[in-house]
């Protein structure tokens, strides 16, 4: 069945007038999303199965926004649900390069900060204050006085016995000596010698009794004044004791619940009264050379703070988080550094959170592609996520190069669905080459890329227009701005029935229009504006389908337009260049002439030809041979070509217009020229749908008007191909003054009718070709039959002779 | 308020390890404009000069205990290593302190020579070396012909630059009681620490005079002051010439005990 088009068949508009409102201002932004009924199943299934594995991909173009989707459904799931947990890492002070992890309900970590801080600030206030009491100052003193009595009382008793024993005891620049005396005075050489040798031996014996005395004293002194060290130190750990368990009676009634706060109290308690030396040196004056850094008694009280990973007291539910920078450090968190004297130091306070922490209970979308451009990002997240902790590495430690002490943090337990947002590409590529892929992402969430256009989805498209307008302050677009953007939405897709979900392209586009509204020194987005805007992109990467365009009106790429031809027909190719499409006509010739049922496409010969196309130069030469050669052979050798086609040739778009050029060649019936056809075909010569045939007609139109419109003008295009149209205005507008014409066509005998017309805008019985390509085949087998005679008859002839030879 | 009588001439005795040179610095309190003249007297002690000529006579080590022999060698040789030493410190620290300063060598014994050159000073400074802080190597009562000689002195005791305030006996009867004072407020101020009056209970209702802090002590002992002291981590104590108590005894005692220096100013 064939059918001319009417203007109305060619572009669906949408009646401004139907909408509720007359500007975008007066719409809410966001309240609409488009409807993607199999992915939001998708990720209901993956968010509600409790199972481990379960993390989602979501498939589809990046321009879909689909990360704004997944966000917004699982702000909807999430919502009333409890907020997730709160994160501590503390000190470990037994083992300090393994800091630990605390869990708290959310809000319980700020506090335990604050207390903490509390605590410590008056730790610091009043243990000095408490070892500065007068009572604790006398305690400390009358062991400090014991030792000095002792040594006083020593002195005095040695003096007294070495005076009894007639001796003195006199200091030296080293020590002591006991020398002899005779009235006070240390006896002279001369009166010593006079002495009686039993006086004298008595004075060695007094002075090695006295030297006895204070060698036994002076041993015991090490021992007394370590026993006031550790007399004072016993008395500084009661006094600070008493302090400390003081400040935190208060704390332990309030977290009594946790174990391992309490735990925590008992070892900051221990740690606290094993250097309570240091929180005495933090207000004693500085040394010059300690000006300049942090001291160890500083350090050392920060040892005692608790580091907030993760504060959900503000959260209104499970946290729905993503990450724009999936790098490793980003990801599982980091340990950052602080230089001291040149050399990088870290302790647990500058452990910094990943996004695994701060979506940990709840949700983290990540884009797959910037994923895996992260060096060790992919390995940390699969092994995150299938040990169900989150370990924080460094890439040194990932490679086992980490030369410098380091800390581990303790892991923290991980419970978090994964959103990867990638293309279906990545997807194959990953389930193909991971072998973890499957088992980690069990969930597929496949997004279109359009979506029906039904009154819902219209709606959701205002939506976000409105909200793209308020994200980036642009104009509001009036009610018809608005339905050329929904048209336009329907184009990119090419599809009447169906519209993009590459809001991303909308946004630019308006982004576009209201640049042109505000040239135009308007406060509102018109329609005008938004096609002015699509026509500017066109123009803009234009230049090669303009320069095409040229070359065909000068003649260096031959496109006839008008008249007849005999093997030749005007296929409709799409080119790309870049991101940008266009149609472009195409001369397609074809020459037949007497063989052995040989169809040569001579693109696939000069390996010019995709596999595609190649299959559907098989389909049409299946099509003639069922059609032409049923009871007899097909005694033809035809050849195909695309002229002046330098780039290639893929696709099955021009099938029928080849088996239409083959027929005109074998028939010599004339084909016409101002008619243009793209379309597919099966081996029954029923026509099938194309791609881009909105691109394909206006790619002949642009050339035809370029060239003059006649009235004769047209494509044929299959008859299922007619709910794409989304065709320019200028071109609807040629169709309803009958400058143009648009068929569809079911058959190949329906194209064949209108292209081997004689008569413009008319059709003929196609029977009148087909019987010329029978005449035509039939001619050609009679003529292979007595070729083939002739042949045969000479080959006994030889055989005979070879006999008589023979014998 | 003007001291009665200039401190000008200052007698440094050097029986010590090092000099103390924040003490050194402290004594600039005294010079009042004037410009002070240091004498820095190093002792070769007699006693021991004698005492290593005798045959049989061992030294015991201090920090060892170690004995080892003694012989006339050995302690010439210390003494006169010990002199070098501290001359030469002596001598850098008053050059660095801009002090006019003499470095004298006698011989004699250490308590009379020191009683002698103390005739001829306004204040006898004793470095801590002649009470050696592990062991004291002069029993209080050693320094009787000092004290009894009624001279100004000071006992540098701990290194100067510990403690955390100056303590002076507050006794208005004393007849350089405004001297004490002035000479206290002086080292406070320089010190830039806190100067606390020791007052007797009785006299505390006098105080009105004063904006320092004061401390009420039941009785001038020997005890209350050595606890006081210790108690507020003194850096030096100051004594008047007070008619009310038995000074030779009490100081003598305080030499003994105290941890903090000590300076007594007689006249």
């Amino acid at each position: 069945m064939k059918l001319e088009l009417s203007a109305e068949y060619l572009l669906k508009k949408l009646d401004e007038t139907s909408f509720p409102f007359k500007t975008t201002a007066e719409i809410k932004p966001d309240e609409e999303l488009l409807t993607q009924s199999r992915a939001k199943q998708s990720i209901e299934f993956g968010v509600g199965m409790p199972f481990s594995g379960y993390n989602i991909y979501a498939l589809g173009s990046t321009q879909s926004n689909k990360r704004k989707l997944i966000t917004k459904r699982l702000e909807h799931l999430v919502n009333g649900e409890k907020s997730t947990s709160d994160w501590c890492y503390i000190s470990n002070f037994e083992e300090p390069e393994k800091p630990k992890s605390i869990k708290l309900p959310p809000g319980l970590g700020r506090k335990f900060r604050r207390d903490m801080q509390i605590f410590i600030k008056n730790v610091r206030v009043l243990i000095p204050a408490s070892l500065s009491s007068d009572e604790f100052q006398n305690q400390k003193q009358e062991i400090a006085n014991a030792l000095q009595l002792h040594r006083t009382n020593d002195a005095t008793e040695l003096e007294q016995e070495a005076k009894n024993l007639n001796l003195t005891m006199l200091p030296t620049p080293k020590g002591f000596i006991f020398a002899p005396v005779d009235n006070d005075k240390v006896i002279e050489q001369d009166a010593y010698l006079e002495l009686s040798t039993e006086q004298r031996k008595e004075i060695q014996n007094n002075i090695e009794h006295m030297a006895d005395q204070l060698q036994e004293k002076l041993r015991e002194y090490p021992k007394i004044q370590q026993k006031l060290i550790e007399d004072q130190r016993s008395l500084i750990q009661k006094s600070a004791e008493q302090v400390i368990s003081t400040l935190m009676s208060n704390l332990h009634s309030q977290y009594e619940d946790y174990t391992r706060i309490i735990d925590y109290f008992a070892a900051v308690k221990h740690e606290l009264l094993e250097n309570v030396e240091k929180i005495m040196e933090l207000d004693a004056p500085q040394a010059p050379a300690q000006m300049f850094s942090t001291s160890n008694s500083e350090l050392f009280l920060d040892s005692f703070n608790v580091n907030l990973i993760v504060d959900s007291t503000d959260s209104k539910g499970p946290p729905v988080l993503y990450e724009s920078n999936p790098s490793l450090d980003s990801l599982v968190g980091k340990l950052e550094h602080r230089i001291e004297f040149g050399m990088p130091v870290t302790d647990f306070n500058l452990i910094r959170p990943g996004a695994l922490h701060r979506a940990n209970g709840g949700y983290l979308l990540l884009d797959a592609e910037r994923l895996l451009q992260k060096p060790f990002a992919w390995d940390a997240l699969k092994r995150s996520i299938s040990d169900q902790i989150i370990r924080i590495e460094s890439v040194s430690q990932m490679m086992n190069m980490t030369y410098s002490v380091s800390l581990e943090p303790e892991p923290i337990p991980l419970d978090v669905k994964i959103i990867l947002l990638g293309s279906n590409y990545l997807y194959h590529l990953l389930r193909n080459y991971d072998a973890d892929f499957d088992q980690l992402f069990k969930v597929v969430a496949d997004f279109d890329d359009d979506v029906e256009w039904s009154p819902q989805n219209v709606t959701a498209y205002t939506s976000i227009i409105a909200s793209t307008v308020k994200e980036f302050s642009l104009k509001a677009l009036d009610a018809a701005a608005v339905a050329r953007v929904i048209e336009h939405a329907s184009r990119l897709v090419a599809d009447q029935k169906r519209l993009s979900t590459h809001v991303d392209d909308i946004g630019d586009l308006l982004k576009e229009a209201d640049f042109l509204a505000t040239q135009d020194d308007l406060s509102i987005i018109a329609r005008k504006h938004i096609s002015k805007a699509i026509e500017q992109r066109v123009f803009r990467l234009g230049r090669y389908k303009e320069a095409v365009r040229k070359n065909i009106d000068r003649g260096l790429i031959l496109v006839d337009i008008s008249g007849t031809k005999v093997g030749q027909i005007n296929g409709l190719s799409v080119v790309s260049v870049g991101q940008f499409l266009f149609g472009q006509p195409m001369r397609i010739t074809a020459t037949a002439r007497l063989g052995r049922g040989e169809l040569i496409d001579i693109e696939r010969e000069s390996k010019m030809g995709g596999n595609i196309h190649s299959k559907a130069m098989m389909i049409v030469s299946s099509f003639i041979g069922s059609r032409y050669a049923q009871d007899r052979p097909l005694s033809l050798r035809g050849s195909l070509v695309f002229e002046q086609s330098y780039g290639g040739v893929e696709g099955d778009s021009a099938s029928i217009a080849e088996v239409c050029a083959l027929l005109s060649a074998i028939s010599e019936c004339p084909i016409r020229q101002n008619l243009a056809i793209t379309g597919s075909m099966d081996q029954h010569g029923k026509v099938q749908a194309i791609g881009g045939v909105n691109d394909k007609i206006e790619g002949f139109f642009d050339i035809c008007l370029s060239q003059g419109l006649t009235g004769e003008h047209g494509v044929i295009i299959p008859e299922s191909n007619r709910e794409h149209l989304m065709l320019r205005e200028d071109v609807v507008e040629a169709v309803k003054n009958k400058q143009f014409h648009i068929h569809t066509v079911t058959t190949i005998d329906d194209a064949m009718s209108l292209l081997f017309s004689e008569k413009p805008l008319s059709s003929i019985d196609v029977k009148e070709v087909h019987k010329c390509v029978i005449d035509r085949l039939d001619h050609w087998h009679n003529i292979r039959l007595n070729a083939d005679k002739e042949a045969e008859e000479k080959s006994t002839d030889i055989e005979s002779t070879d006999i008589h030879e023979n014998d | 308020m003007k001291m009665t009588k200039q401190i000008t001439r200052i007698l440094f005795t050097l029986e010590c390890d090092s000099i103390d040179q924040d003490a050194m610095r402290a004594l600039a309190v005294f010079s009042n404009g004037n410009t002070l003249e240091l004498t820095g007297l190093y002792v070769e002690d007699q006693d021991l000069v004698n005492a290593g000529q005798l045959p049989g006579l061992v030294e015991i080590s201090l920090s060892s205990g170690e004995i080892s022999k003694l012989s006339p060698l050995r302690v010439n040789r210390q003494i006169s290593s010990q002199q070098k030493k501290i001359k030469t410190q002596f001598e850098a620290s008053a050059r660095n302190l801009n002090y006019n300063a003499m470095f004298k060598v006698v011989k004699g014994r250490v308590f009379e020579m020191l009683t002698e050159a103390a005739i001829d000073s306004d204040i006898v400074v004793v470095s801590r070396s002649l009470r050696h802080t592990g062991m004291r190597a002069h029993h209080g009562s050693r320094f009787e012909p000092l004290v009894s000689q009624h001279t100004n002195f000071l006992f540098i005791n701990e290194p100067w630059r510990t403690g955390e305030c100056i303590i002076a006996l507050y006794d208005p009867a004393a007849s350089n009681h405004s001297v004490t004072l002035d000479v206290a407020r002086k080292f406070a101020e320089r010190e830039q620490i806190e100067l606390i009056l020791a007052v007797p209970q009785k006299e505390i209702s006098n105080l009105a005079e004063t904006t320092e802090r004061s401390i009420a002590l039941q009785d001038w002992s020997e005890d209350s002051i050595v606890q006081l002291c210790q108690f507020k981590n003194a850096r030096l104590l100051i004594l008047p010439e007070s008619k009310n108590l038995d000074w030779r005894k009490l100081l003598l005692g305080l030499i003994d005990r105290l941890q903090c220096s000590l300076l007594r100013l007689e006249r």
